[in-house]
């Protein structure tokens, strides 16, 4: 971020005023555990605690509902709400030779329209309830979501709020998905269009022809303060067991890096914290490599410090990522990271050969020759573990929140 | 009440910014741009309305616009200043935000362009920031284009303090893309220039000048409404009228003016004044340049007079370093008043579409350009002078590289004379330039002369040359054609009809170009002589051919109509022409834009699966493809020569990428991803390709896809290389279901199936004949063959030719990479310019840069589509890790390899054997070694054992006959499917 200090002023000269606001987080759904989830609660929790009246609105509901806030203890300090508590996601519009040729999806397509709109009524009600309406702001977190706050605005009237949108993926998965075309149409208009890096900001400006774009990255969700031991025998690596995080290849990687006849890591453990339905798969990969003995499956922790703090490198063997939040919190634990250069978050993260490594997607050898480097070297362990607390205090909760504050004012003037 | 409710959302008194929209007789547009800027993101704003006395509705619609919205104010000026200064001027004055921007009212700014400006200013404390300026196009057949201004300038988010740190800046002359901070204007008492055009200038150079801080950023900030070829030229865009010749001038020595002001400051640095001054030759100039020889004298002479006047107050340097090198020529040829020379140069410069414009400027020859040793001068003339010769050196543009049939080489027509007979008897007659002696005396020279629409081709006629005669440094030609009988217009859609020289050399190709002329000669000296037309739509829409020069310089020959009916027809497209009228144009436009939907991939891909797929499959028919469509090449070139030779009788397509040149003549051409080249794959009994069809693309169960591949391979394929390992599911799946196409897949061994067929996981039932680009290197009279084949590429019969074919290497993402071939070419020139040639054969996304010292001795043949050919002429090879080493191992000759980059290559890609232990030829790292392994070639000969089992052990399939038995399977009655 080329103009954090001049970013600062801006808060001041807000802050002066000390405007706290009615703040609307719209997802797609909020009560699951997943990226976007988890960002939401974090961003009401920080905002509340800076004064703003924050409430999470999800479209759709769960079938198997979960708090992602769960384990505090203490009740959520924002509100939530679900515009369609008995819906679990939307039908897609059919195709327009289904829709001459099939009467009947047709049919059931505008009746979905129908419920669609009661549910923009909805929000549009919930917006409605603002203590301050002039100051409101919505953030709509996910592009699908974009369509009922867009239902929604004329219902508001001429005081709707301005709305920043966001896209919490790479602007390469987004192309990849029909979400690249949706950004476009839905988003083009928003009063800011946010991504979680400036790399991908810039190519939605350059590529998408997004002119809204802009981007403010997630809060560290640890403090950075290190604290990992660079003289344990310990590959840490977190992340669900699908195989969108590649631990496949990382295990892999693994067993070419154990394999190396120059050196010998036989004192050394590979533990994948995460749980999903890779990890049979995985369990057998490593078996008929030979390497079930030094690849620990260890499940999912609640304590994710704890847990990274027992190893001395951070590996990743992730195919795509929107911002890699595991990185980020290896990072801030002092754990030197190597990974493949699957999405600018990373590479926004990782400086080669300062805090950790970065090789190109898929090149198995090549991550297993750097992470055997770091394996052999203690002292580049910690010097870079220390490098990678440093790099990541720009994610600092307080910083964060500041760059938002500054994006709320920006919009309402 | 007023309609504007984001006018209550600022509270604060001061706005941030204030936009002035100028307007003049423009009241139907003036609220498209005043909407623009109310519906910012940006609320905090005011819009300053300048009207500079119009005398339509204007002031009523302003008038409105301000009572709607508290954040418009109108202003009117007392009397009309017939320019764009007054207006903002005033503007200027009356602003009360802390930052000003402008706007006029037949334009807009994009939605967020405000927001982001200022936001841009606030953090950066910049005095100007600058963004996109958006040309929007409106083309006559109704099609909307944006085309991005300076779109380099911008590619990155910059902040400079002064315009010193990018002296270039000063080729954005457009003061409406920019915001200006009040306080700026106001301390340095910027205004624009009253009563001038092309105020724009003179205001964005003392703005950069003044700017301590600059701000770019990549986002569009303003859409600039172009009208393409409007009836009625803008105020700004009548370039042939003298006045405006002054003008630019006078602005040029304000501009200078304060430049040498602020040199004389410490900000001051010299480097921007030489930036300005060589944009002026590259971009003013060249804007007069162009069309000069069309000119009356009158103006001709006065614009010389000026030009040479201002043209001499400019730096030096800007001479030597403007990178537009013909434009420099052409400086230099009008101070020397050389005009014979200086008329070649407006040839160079005319005729360039935005699309064509890159290719004419390295292929345009329109000089017969000097050589003397590695230079290459524009002309003979003023090169005993070294300013001259620093003047006319043109050789980065290349044009002494261009293979003939790439040349665009300038055709003149010097007779157009009538003949006896018909009243539309005609004798054409022309001549072409020849620079360096590019076509030889000796060459087998035919032409003929193409009739075709300026736009909207639908049909064309050729005529054959009756004549075509080398006379040295030009081509004469000429043609007997009779315009009333052979060329038929259909009329109404293509009433302008230009020509286009075909002039064939031999075996060297056909080169095309446009037949132009300063003035029509001959018999249409003085007049433009006319003849009776025929259109296919019969004389009620026209019936007359006016011989004329288009504003581009070509001759042309415009369908008109004499006769009352043909008139009366003809009145509503004639109308189309004027902003108004025209509704069956418009009607026409609006069509034309509803068609483009059509070509949406989602459309296409729809219709392809819902209903082509359902259309019959057509018996007999085949797709050919090599590698997507890039050119008439490989594997399914082979089979399709085999297949013709079998007298095939059904329907043969070939797929191209957008250029057919190469491709028969007898297959229908369809262009990769079109509706013809779907519906031919929908309804195709075979598939031939060797790479991929669009893996979108289904193939149905009656339909047989024969997969030729491309190579042997040594690098890792498939899912052992990185690329596919970082797939995400679902695009192992497409991929997965795009291999499962393949229903045949050709092998060369047993080795291909351990690789190949492993590596992609086919389910194709491995053909087991080898490659049909091998045949003739097994066959008995490959020897000939090559022989010819050397004498056509005019290699002289005692010299050796190595071939040398590395393979691809990555470059930056997208371009064509330029590769470094690791050792000196003009070194091996001097070593072996007696006894080599040295043929280099780049990988098809890579290009290669042959210095032209080594000329001679070392040639680009990468543009040679069939490598086997090459391989037929060449008496050894040289070769990284190409796959051509094993078919090369075919022919049993010298196989040399260099690899001065081994490791980090295996590395990177990953092989399936160690090169090193299994190389049928020497193994080379550095230059030295390689040149001894030349030396070495036909002294030694340690590796023709090895080179006999690398055949076998990649090639015991290829015995010369696969084509043949692909055609006996699959296209024989009663073959197999």
């Amino acid at each position: 971020m080329t103009a954090a200090p001049a970013q600062a002023s801006v808060v001041q000269r807000v802050g002066a005023t000390a405007v706290t606001r009615d703040v609307f987080v719209v997802c797609n759904t909020i009560h699951e555990v997943g990226g976007v989830q988890r960002w939401a609660h974090r961003m009401g929790e920080l905002l509340a605690a800076r004064g703003h009246r924050v409430r999470l609105i999800g479209v759709f509901a769960v079938r198997d509902p979960q708090d992602p806030a769960a384990g505090s203890g203490e009740p959520a300090p924002y509100a939530t709400s679900v515009l369609h508590p008995d819906k679990f996601g939307a039908k897609p519009r059919p195709a327009l030779l289904s829709r001459i040729g099939n009467p009947t999806a047709a049919l059931r397509y505008r009746r979905w329209r129908s419920e669609q709109r009661a549910g923009a009524a909805r929000l549009a009600a919930l917006l409605k309830t603002a203590a301050d309406p002039a100051s409101a702001v919505v953030i709509c977190a996910q592009v699908h979501a974009m369509e009922w706050v867009e239902l929604a605005a004329p219902e508001q009237g001429p005081t709707a709020p301005p709305v920043i949108a966001m896209s919490h993926e790479s602007y390469e998965a987004a192309q990849a998905s029909s979400r690249g075309r949706r950004v476009r149409q839905h988003y083009a208009g928003a009063a800011r269009f946010l991504s979680l890096t400036q790399i991908d900001a810039d190519r939605w400006i350059r590529e998408g022809g997004m002119n809204n774009a802009d981007a403010i990255p997630n809060p560290l969700p640890l403090p950075a303060d290190g604290g990992a031991d660079p003289a344990a025998q310990v590959v840490v690596s977190a992340g669900r067991l699908s195989q969108e995080k590649g631990f496949d290849l990382l295990v892999e990687a693994w067993a070419l890096a154990l394999a190396d006849p120059a050196h010998d890591r036989s004192g050394w453990t590979l533990r994948i914290h995460g749980e999903g339905p890779e990890r049979a798969a995985l369990t057998a990969q490593a078996a008929s490599l030979g390497v079930s003995g030094s690849v620990e499956l260890a499940g999912q922790t609640t304590e994710i410090g704890a847990a990274l703090k027992q190893g001395s490198v951070f590996a990743s063997g992730s195919r795509a990522e929107g911002f890699p939040m595991a990185l980020l919190e290896a990072m801030a634990c002092g754990l030197p990271c190597v990974a493949f250069d699957c999405a600018p978050g990373v590479r926004e993260l990782i400086h080669d050969g300062s805090n950790g490594a970065l090789v190109s997607p898929g090149n198995v050898h090549a991550l297993a020759e750097r992470l055997g480097a770091l394996m052999d070297s203690r002292e580049s362990r910690g010097q870079q573990g220390r490098a990678a607390t440093e790099s990541v205090a720009a994610y600092a909760p307080g910083r964060i929140v500041e760059r938002w504050e500054a994006m709320f004012a920006l919009v309402h003037r | 009440m007023p309609a504007d409710p984001a006018a209550t959302a600022s509270d604060t008194g001061v706005p941030d910014i204030s936009v002035v929209v100028i307007v003049y007789n423009d009241a139907a547009r003036l609220p498209a741009a005043v909407r623009s800027v109310l519906g910012q993101t940006l609320r905090n704003l005011e819009v300053l309305i300048v009207d500079d006395c119009s005398t339509d509705a204007t002031p009523q619609v302003a008038a409105k616009l301000a009572a709607e919205s508290p954040r418009v104010r109108s202003l009117r000026l007392e009397r009309n200043s017939g320019g764009c200064s007054a207006p903002r001027n005033e503007g200027i004055e009356q602003a009360r935000g802390r930052y000003v921007m402008f706007l006029d009212s037949d334009d807009t700014l994009d939605r967020h362009a405000c927001l982001n400006l200022l936001q841009t200013a606030e953090e950066t404390g910049a005095d100007l920031v600058s963004g996109v300026c958006v040309r929007v196009l409106h083309n006559r057949s109704g099609l909307i284009e944006n085309v991005p201004w300076w779109p380099e300038m911008y590619a990155e988010r910059r902040v400079l303090d002064g315009v010193a740190q990018m002296p270039d800046l000063l080729r954005d002359t457009l003061s409406t893309n920019k915001l200006y901070r009040r306080g700026l204007l106001e301390e340095h008492e910027l205004r624009f220039p009253v009563g001038f055009h092309y105020e724009d200038l003179l205001f964005s150079a003392k703005a950069y000048l003044a700017a301590d801080r600059i701000a770019l950023i990549p986002q569009t900030v303003y859409r600039w409404n172009v009208a393409v070829r409007a009836a009625e030229r803008s105020i700004s865009n009548r370039r042939d009228q003298i006045g405006n010749v002054r003008d630019r001038v006078r602005i040029h020595e304000l501009i200078d003016e304060a430049l040498t002001a602020w040199l004389a400051t410490p900000a001051g640095d010299r480097e921007v004044k030489i930036a300005k001054d060589a944009k002026f030759i590259e971009h003013d100039l060249v804007l007069y340049l162009r069309d000069l020889p069309y000119q009356d004298p009158a103006y001709i002479a006065e614009f010389s007079e000026l030009m040479r006047g201002y043209l001499a107050t400019l730096s030096p340097e800007a001479f030597e370093r403007c990178p537009h090198r013909v434009a420099v020529a052409g400086a230099f040829l009008l101070l020397r008043d050389d005009w014979d020379n200086l008329v070649t140069v407006s040839e160079h410069l005319l005729d360039r579409t935005r699309d064509s414009a890159k290719h004419l400027e390295t292929t345009r020859i329109t000089s017969d350009l000097m050589r003397d040793g590695k230079h290459i001068y524009w002309c003979q003339a003023h090169t005993e002078t070294d300013e001259g010769r620093a003047a006319l050196d043109v050789t980065s543009l290349g044009l002494h590289r261009v293979a003939f049939a790439q040349a665009n080489l300038a055709s003149r027509l010097t007779g157009l004379e009538r003949l006896p007979g018909s009243s539309g008897r005609v004798r054409l007659s022309g001549e072409t330039v020849n620079p360096l002696g590019l076509i030889p005396p000796d060459a087998q020279l035919s032409a003929a002369v193409e009739f075709r629409p300026a736009a909207r081709a639908v049909r064309s006629y050729r005529i054959k040359a009756r004549e075509v005669r080398h006379e040295g440094s030009r081509i004469a030609w000429s043609l007997d054609v009779d315009l009333t009988k052979k060329i038929k217009p259909l009329g109404l859609i293509d009433q302008v009809w230009e020509l286009k020289l075909r002039l064939t050399s031999g075996s060297e190709g056909t080169s095309v170009s446009k037949v132009t002329a300063l003035k029509l000669p001959g018999e249409g000296a003085g007049h433009e002589p006319t003849f009776p037309a025929r259109p296919l739509l019969t004389r009620a829409v026209g019936d007359e051919w006016i011989a004329g020069i288009s504003h581009r310089g070509a001759v042309t020959f415009t369908l008109a109509a004499r006769n009352p009916v043909a008139r009366a027809v003809n009145s509503p497209f004639a109308k189309a022409t004027s902003s108004r009228g025209g509704r069956l144009f418009k009607l026409a436009q609006k069509l034309n834009r509803r068609a483009q939907i059509l070509n949406d991939p989602r459309i296409k891909r729809e219709v392809y699966n819902k209903v082509l797929l359902r259309l019959p499959v057509r018996r007999g028919s085949v797709v050919f493809e090599s590698h997507l469509g890039r050119s008439y090449s490989d594997n399914p070139k082979y089979i399709h020569l085999a297949l013709r030779a079998a007298g095939h009788k059904g329907r043969v397509y070939w797929s191209h990428a957008g250029g057919t040149g190469g491709f028969p003549s007898d297959a229908r051409l369809v262009k990769r991803g079109s509706w013809g080249y779907l519906r031919a794959l929908a309804r195709a009994e075979f598939w031939v390709d060797n790479q991929g069809f669009p893996q979108w693309i289904r193939k149905r169960p009656g339909t047989t896809y024969i997969q030729t591949w491309h190579g042997t391979a040594l690098k890792t394929m498939g899912v052992n290389t990185p690329q596919v390992k970082a797939m995400l599911t679902a695009d192992r799946k497409k991929l997965a279901a795009a291999v499962g196409r393949f229903d045949h897949f050709l092998v060369r061994s047993a080795w291909d199936i351990r690789t190949l067929v492993e590596a992609f996981e086919m389910r194709a039932e491995p053909l087991r004949v080898g490659y049909p680009r091998n045949d003739p290197l097994c066959a008995t009279d490959r020897e000939e063959k090559g022989a010819q084949l050397r004498k056509d590429l005019g290699i002289p019969a005692d010299r050796k030719v190595l071939l040398y074919a590395p393979t691809f290497r990555q470059g930056s993402a997208g371009s064509a990479a330029v590769f470094e071939p690791g050792f000196d070419l003009l070194e091996f020139a001097r070593r072996f310019g007696e006894t080599h040639v040295l043929l280099v054969r780049a990988h098809y996304l890579n290009r290669v840069e042959v210095p032209s010292a080594a000329g001679g001795t070392v040639r680009d043949v990468s543009a040679h589509p069939d490598v086997t050919e090459l391989m037929l002429a060449s008496d050894a090879l040289i070769t990284d890790y190409s796959s051509v080493m094993f078919d090369y191992a075919l022919l049993d000759r010298p196989l040399l390899f260099f690899t001065p980059d081994a490791d980090a290559y295996a590395q990177d890609r990953g092989t399936y054997f160690d090169l090193a232990e299994r190389a049928p030829g020497p193994i080379t790292a550095d230059q030295d070694a390689l040149f001894a392994a030349i030396d070495a070639i036909g002294t030694t000969d340690a590796y023709a054992q090895a080179r006999k089992s690398f055949a076998h052990d990649f090639g015991e399939y290829d015995t010369g006959t696969a084509a043949a038995r692909v055609v006996e399977k699959f296209f024989k009655r009663g073959g197999a499917r």
